[in-house]
């Protein structure tokens, strides 16, 4: 089988981690948010990936080559000259995904899930449909594209509604879909959106059903959202009783929902979680407190700190007695001195912190 | 020779802008820099010698249990007598009320003396400075042309907009225009810039002037009173020191009257203070107040700690502290505090029996007594006018808003408290952020 990741430009919505790190290599629970993606396409039989990119760094290149003999998977890049919107990627790969009659995979590569591809493809087989959109329920379904069934035939599509005013659903698209090769006909070679102009065409066909998505779902394309993301998947991680969290046992663990790599070093007296994540040759000193926040590689949180919903970057230091909190992000190698507090606060790389600060605000 | 210091020590009703530490200990005995504010002032006239002064006299309107409380537990360390003359009800009002009501208990000799004194200070007691009590003794007994000087302020030189000084733009304080040391003209709080010399709240006289001019100020207070008592005029809210009615005002009537020689025949000068001062006004001076005093009276039971930055005072029986906590400079701590390891605190005063639990940071705070604060909590006074991002290495003088926990707040761990203002008894669960909790 085949699958496209919509990988897309800059990951400017991740700024100011994205500045140093291209998007799919950020880590999302210590491994790059990509490799979720790629295993779990492995895992479901996929043999070709094609990467649906802007642009194309080299460090993506390299690590990608990587999980290529990992995983034993072909991985392409599709190189946008200009940005082709979610569905002309579809047609600029069209050698790939339609090299066989099997049906290929699309996904957002900002989503984060239990990725059940495997019964997704048994799901879009026993249908017989064109295509097949991965649904997730939310609360609060005025905010997106609703997605409404057909009276009598189950899990068809009848129509989308975009941000409702009134109850009439609360399935909406999580951004994970799979389409015969046949749809890529559909799609002309220019810019074009798959939500707006391509499954229009199937819903009309009577050709495109959802499958509920089990689980937790998450966009994690803000850092608001990334951690919120972070926080879903140490939990579902928790209820599988995963290996790769920190036991409970463990004195610095507060709660749980604790990942700490094994190369970290967690000072006396710290107390972590829940909802933690801490990255390789990270260094938490002594009586330091982290909650409900993501540690990179190399940083290091010193005594008595308190870091809260906050994701610190690679190679940072957060000082004695600092306190962080309010969705902070600090990019690669920052330094927030001792004492100093900051809320909100966007950092950009190679800077010092000195003075407080308040408000929300972009420290360039 | 003798001389008495008359301290005008205020009461409930007063001093509600240092609320809320006023809701538990009246202003003048609330601790700086380890001691009552009020202790300071009687060392610095413990260690006047020129002239002798045999007997203090505090004048307020607190119930004299309190003060007497205090009274027995410092007269021991003073050789000078202290007594105090509670306010009735019915007296004049006004910030020489007292003055004039109990002036001819005053101008008797001292309990010990036979003589009557000549030289008396008048002290507002919640002045932070150095008290330069001799020094206007001097200056006003020199030798220069002319009659004897009868009457000497003690004013504060300063040439900017005073906003150093200024915790609210509310402040303002006496002008003295003076020439060749002799005043001409004294305005109480002007709207406008008069002169860059303000009333620093300490006031050298003789005799006579407690037994002539005052009695001479309150009858022309009252005639002036009469003629006006069909105009209205303007009265700004929390004057303290206003005068209507009966009451009689020191600064507006008998400062301003010898001044511009409604009442004549006195001289009046003016002694040119240059060091420390400050007028502790609310709550949040408390902490320049601190700053102050620690620097400039340090005490003998610094420690040497290395984790302990000075200036700092701690109380005796708030050690040991641990070796992982890091205290100063600017701090002073009172008795029975439990300051848990990894605890920072710097610039704060912190009263007795205060839990501070630990990793937990406070800074620009004033926490009264049996205040309970948790884990990893944050409590730290706001900085007005700070520029943001300052500059590396920098640090705004602009004067901290200080937080104020007041008497048995409790903070829950992992709080951040920032700029906000608590009454007594209150749990703070959630973040406070620049805010009065009542």
């Amino acid at each position: 089988m085949k699958a496209l990741i919509l990988v897309g430009g800059y990951g400017t919505r991740l700024r100011p981690l994205t500045l140093t790190v291209p998007k799919p290599l950020i880590e999302f629970g210590n491994r790059p948010m990509i490799l979720h993606q790629v295993e779990a396409l492995a895992a479901a039989g996929v043999t070709d990936i094609v990467l649906a990119v802007n642009y194309r760094p080299e460090v993506m290149v390299a690590t990608l080559k990587k999980y290529e003999a990992e995983y034993g998977v072909n991985i392409t890049f599709s190189v946008e000259e200009e940005p082709l919107g979610t569905a002309g990627p579809l047609k600029l790969a069209e050698e790939i995904l339609k090299k066989d009659d099997s049906p290929f995979f699309v996904l957002n590569s900002d989503v984060i899930c239990e990725y059940p591809f495997a019964e997704l493809a048994a799901f879009h087989t026993a249908h017989g449909g064109a295509g097949t959109i991965v649904a997730t329920k939310v609360d609060e379904p005025s905010k997106y594209g609703v997605i409404v069934h057909d009276i009598s035939t189950p899990n068809l599509i009848d129509r989308f509604v975009e941000k409702p005013k009134e109850f009439v659903g609360n399935r909406i698209n999580a951004g994970i879909y799979i389409l015969n090769p046949s749809v890529i006909d559909l799609i002309e070679a220019k810019p074009t959106s798959i939500e707006k102009e391509t499954f229009p065409q199937l819903v009309e066909k009577r050709s495109l059903y959802s499958f509920d998505l089990e689980g937790y779902w998450m966009d994690v394309g803000q850092p608001k959202d990334f951690l919120a993301g972070s926080a879903l998947y140490l939990a579902a991680l928790t209820k599988k009783k995963s290996a790769k969290l920190a036991s409970l046992t463990e004195e610095y663990v507060n709660v749980g929902n604790v990942m700490v790599d094994a190369t970290a070093k967690i000072g006396k007296g710290a107390k972590i979680g829940p909802n933690v994540v801490i990255g390789p040759n990270v260094v938490v000193g002594e009586g330091a407190r982290i909650v409900g926040s993501v540690i990179m590689a190399n940083s290091i949180i010193k005594e008595h700190a308190l870091v809260k919903n906050t994701i610190v970057g690679w190679n940072s230091e957060v000082g004695r007695w600092a306190r962080l909190e309010g969705f902070t992000v600090l990019a690669d190698d920052v330094k927030v001195k001792d004492e100093i507090y900051v809320n909100g606060g966007k950092v950009l790389p190679h800077k010092t912190i000195s003075a407080n600060v308040e408000k929300e605000s972009i420290i360039m | 020779m003798s001389a008495k210091a008359l301290i005008l020590i205020g009461g409930e009703k007063t001093g509600t802008r240092f609320r809320p530490l006023s809701l538990s200990t009246p202003k003048v005995f609330f601790p700086i820099a380890g001691k009552p504010l009020l202790t300071h002032l009687l060392e610095s006239i413990q260690a006047t010698s020129t002239p002798k002064i045999s007997e203090v006299v505090l004048i307020g309107f607190f119930d004299t249990s309190i003060i007497n409380a205090y009274i027995a537990t410092v007269e021991n360390s003073f050789t000078f007598s202290i007594k105090y003359y509670q306010e009735p009800p019915l007296m004049p009002m006004g910030t020489a009320g007292g003055l004039y009501y109990f002036r001819d208990e005053i101008l008797k000799p001292a309990s010990g003396e036979t003589q009557p004194p000549e030289h008396f200070f008048l002290i507002y007691a919640d002045i932070v400075c150095s008290f330069p009590l001799h020094e206007m003794y001097t200056f006003a007994n020199e030798q220069r042309p002319g009659p004897a000087v009868d009457f000497v302020i003690m004013g504060v030189p300063h040439d900017d907009d005073l906003s150093s000084l200024k915790n609210d733009p509310q402040d303002n304080f006496g002008s003295i225009a003076s020439i060749r040391g002799e005043v001409v003209h004294y305005v109480e709080k002007p709207e406008t810039k008069i002169s860059s010399v303000i009333n620093g709240g300490v006031y050298y006289f003789k005799a006579s002037i407690l037994q002539d001019a005052l009695p001479e100020a309150k009858k022309l207070r009252e005639e002036r009173n009469q003629a006006n008592a069909f105009l209205q005029f303007h009265k700004p809210n929390d004057d303290e020191s206003y005068s209507t009615g009966n009451s009689i005002s020191w600064e507006r009537d008998l400062v301003k009257m010898l001044a511009d020689k409604s009442i004549p025949g006195y001289r009046v000068f003016c002694y040119q203070y240059t060091s420390y001062w400050r007028q502790l006004k609310t709550a949040s001076l408390v902490l320049p107040a601190n700053k102050l005093y620690l620097e400039k009276r340090p005490q003998e039971s610094a420690t040497s700690l290395e984790n302990v930055v000075q200036p700092c005072y701690i109380h005796p029986s708030s050690f040991p502290i641990p070796p992982t906590a890091k205290i100063g400079p600017y701090v002073s701590i009172g008795a029975n505090a439990a300051i848990g390891p990894g605890v920072r605190i710097v610039k704060a005063v912190i009263g007795s029996d205060v839990t501070i639990g630990q990793h937990t940071f406070i800074k620009n705070a004033v926490v009264d007594n049996q205040v309970a604060i948790g884990e990893w909590c944050r409590v730290e006074g706001s900085s007005n006018g700070e520029v943001q991002q300052a500059k590396e290495g920098e640090e705004s003088d602009a004067l901290p808003t200080a937080t104020v926990l007041a008497t048995d707040t409790k903070v829950l761990n992992e709080v951040r408290v920032y700029g906000g203002v608590v009454l007594p008894h209150k749990e703070l669960k959630l973040d406070v952020l620049n805010e009065i909790i009542m």
